[in-house]
């Protein structure tokens, strides 16, 4: 029988039985819809985190205290093991060739009071190297910490703007756990990666030390470095030589963590692909789900058809061709669910970009939250294609096994 | 070589016997006898007696336990199924009590089946399956599905359809069993006509249709009596 008369069989067979037929359509199509969805906004995010890491600068260099890298950027500053970051290490770096600045700083939680609201929130512990260092974080009004200031704090742009019924204004005074600072200056927007430092206020480190938890002068969080951007990796590796000696450890005892954007792009891509392969799992299961749907459909089917393939092998059809039959069915379902599944698919991703441009609207990002290349539309309809004939070889066998007398006789 | 052209099918000795709800039925029990090429010949006998099964055999539909069925030269328990599916497109076209069309397709797509396993073209098919359709009355039928037909209408579908790959034997399982007089009648003449260009076996329990044979082979409970 020709590939042709074979389809019409099968889409003869399919809208004969109508609504079973779009049920176990539906299945694929959730199974096929949660996969591109999860594909398209999985690859979209990590364009978009591309493009933001990119845009804090590939200039920028983190030496953190603590050794655990693989715990990530956060864990790695509070690991605290043996060595605290302190001023020497800070003129370690600033010896290395191709260190542009460099900037150490604290941070912790502090209650803010404006016109008796309070809010509490991100501090940073600085010195007036933060602002070459962050070159890329503009002052909008007033000026950045300098040397030999006190009593004073620059905000990020949300705190002066929308963390308060009224906007704080250079000039202001604000409460910080209860101490009277005056406002010198609000930093531009910058969204993106950018928005703890919107949401955060900016003191000198001597003004900080009482709210770092442990942290302080000569004691710092984290050291940020800008090198030359060409000869990042190559600087952070010099700077990590430098410090160990400095330091006296060597790569079994280490006591410090250079992140370099590299690295840090590395684990958050680290990471987003585990949170990737979960949800994948999560898709994969519904599309198990849709396979047994269309192996469960094609039994029936067989079962319901029993006197018709009879007839077909009395008048000579094959074994192999009465399989054929039932595989171009049930691989019709799975195409037919992946192509639907993939429209289904495109307008989730495209509502989660849209729910998630809503969210981050302030945020400014680059690019949209989504990805749809030509490589996930064929791998979709492929997969789904495929889905269809695997779930189908049981029942189709089946099929094809009958003896054409006990078919004939099948009630 | 003579015989084998006269003969298009015989069998020797052949038995079959299957279970059913763990009962051992006897349903042939030994039989031997030849089907001469283009003559009609009627396998006749009491209902029960095991024509049916006897019609399954030579059909290439079911496979003996014992003893041997040859058809035209071949010996069929040497054939793999691919062979025998083979065979019956080929060379045999089966008319059965219940008509046996395929419920999702036309008259003269039901007519044109043996045509499309055959990879036969649309056209070409189509073609000739509208002519066997008039050979039966059935051209404006065309179009019709079986239950948009009657008892009658359908059988002489599948005549046409037993007839559309021009096959060598047509087999008719108690082709009127189901009809009225005259559909019976109807149909009876088809087949005799068909008898100039292909061997007929038919199988009933009408006596009247075993007197315009030109070989009668009775049988009773499973065995060829005189």
């Amino acid at each position: 029988m020709k590939f042709d008369d074979s389809l019409k069989f099968a889409l003869n067979n399919l809208t004969t039985r109508g609504l079973r037929s779009w049920l176990t359509i539906i299945g694929v199509i959730i199974g096929v819809a949660a996969i591109v969805a999860i594909v398209s906004v999985g690859q979209g995010m990590q364009e978009t985190i591309s493009a933001e890491l990119g845009s804090l600068g590939g200039d920028v260099v983190f030496v953190l205290a603590g050794s655990s890298f693989q715990m990530g950027i956060a864990q790695a500053g509070y690991a605290r093991a043996a060595g605290e970051l302190d001023d020497r290490d800070v003129r370690v770096i600033e010896a290395v060739e191709g260190v542009l600045h460099v900037a150490p700083d604290i941070f912790g939680f502090v209650e803010v009071s404006y016109l008796k609201q309070n809010r509490t929130l991100y501090m940073y512990g600085t010195n007036e190297n933060w602002a070459k260092v962050r070159s890329s974080f503009n002052i909008e009004s007033g000026r950045f910490l300098k040397r030999g200031d006190s009593g004073v704090v620059v905000l990020g742009n949300t705190i002066a703007k929308e963390a308060f019924d009224k906007e704080i204004f250079v000039g202001s005074n604000i409460k910080i756990e209860g101490e009277s600072f005056r406002v010198i200056g609000i930093l531009e927007k910058f969204g993106g990666f950018g928005s703890d430092e919107d949401q955060s206020v900016y003191l000198t480190l001597e003004d900080a030390e009482p709210y770092s938890g442990g942290f302080g002068v000569d004691n710092y969080y984290a050291i940020e470095v800008k090198v030359d951007a060409e000869r990042a990796e190559e600087i952070a590796e010099k700077m990590k030589e430098k410090l160990m000696i400095s330091r006296h450890v060597n790569e079994e005892n280490i006591d410090f963590t250079v992140l370099t954007p590299k690295t840090i792009a590395e684990m958050v891509f680290s990471i987003m692909n585990t949170i990737n392969l979960f949800l994948y799992g999560i898709a994969a299961i519904s599309l198990v789900v849709g396979a047994v749907g269309i192996a469960n459909t094609m039994f029936t089917s067989v079962t319901e058809r029993t006197r018709q393939i009879g007839i077909l092998k009395s008048l000579g059809m094959t074994n192999k061709e009465v399989m054929n039959l039932f595989l171009v069915e049930s691989a019709l379902i799975g195409l037919v669910g992946g192509i639907l599944g993939l429209f289904v698919g495109f307008i989730i991703s495209g509502t989660i970009g849209q729910i998630a441009a809503y969210f981050l609207r302030g945020a400014m990002f680059r690019t949209s939250f989504i990805s749809i290349t030509p490589g996930l539309i064929i791998f979709a309809l492929a997969f789904s294609v495929i889905i269809g004939v695997i779930s189908g070889i049981f029942p189709a066998r089946r099929a094809a096994k009958l003896q054409p007398v006990e078919a004939l006789r099948y009630e | 070589m003579n015989k084998m052209k006269k003969e298009i099918l015989h069998t020797k000795n052949l038995v079959k016997h299957y279970y059913l709800d763990g009962v051992i039925v006897k349903a042939i029990n030994g039989v031997t006898f030849s089907i001469p090429r283009n003559k009609m010949t009627v396998i006749i006998g009491p209902s029960g007696c095991g024509k049916s099964t006897l019609l399954h055999l030579i059909g290439l539909l079911d496979k003996p336990t014992r003893g041997k069925i040859y058809f035209d030269g071949y010996d069929i328990s040497k054939l793999t199924e691919t062979k025998l599916a083979k065979l019956r497109l080929k060379k045999i076209g089966f008319v059965f009590q219940f008509f046996n069309l395929h419920p999702l397709l036309t008259a003269v797509e039901n007519v044109e089946l043996p045509l499309t396993i055959s990879n036969v073209s649309l056209a070409e098919r189509r073609k000739k399956a509208l002519e066997l359709l008039k050979i039966v009355g059935l051209k404006e039928r065309a179009d019709h599905y079986p239950n948009q037909l009657s008892g009658g209408e359908q059988q002489r579908v599948a005549i046409a359809r037993a007839m559309s790959n021009d096959p060598e034997i047509i087999m008719a399982d108690e082709p009127t069993g189901n009809l009225d007089t005259k559909s019976g009648d109807d149909i009876m003449r088809l087949l005799i006509k068909l008898r100039e260009k292909s061997t007929v076996i038919v199988i009933t329990h009408d006596a009247d249709i075993a007197r315009r044979a030109n070989k009668t082979i009775k049988l009773r409970d499973g065995i060829i009596v005189k």
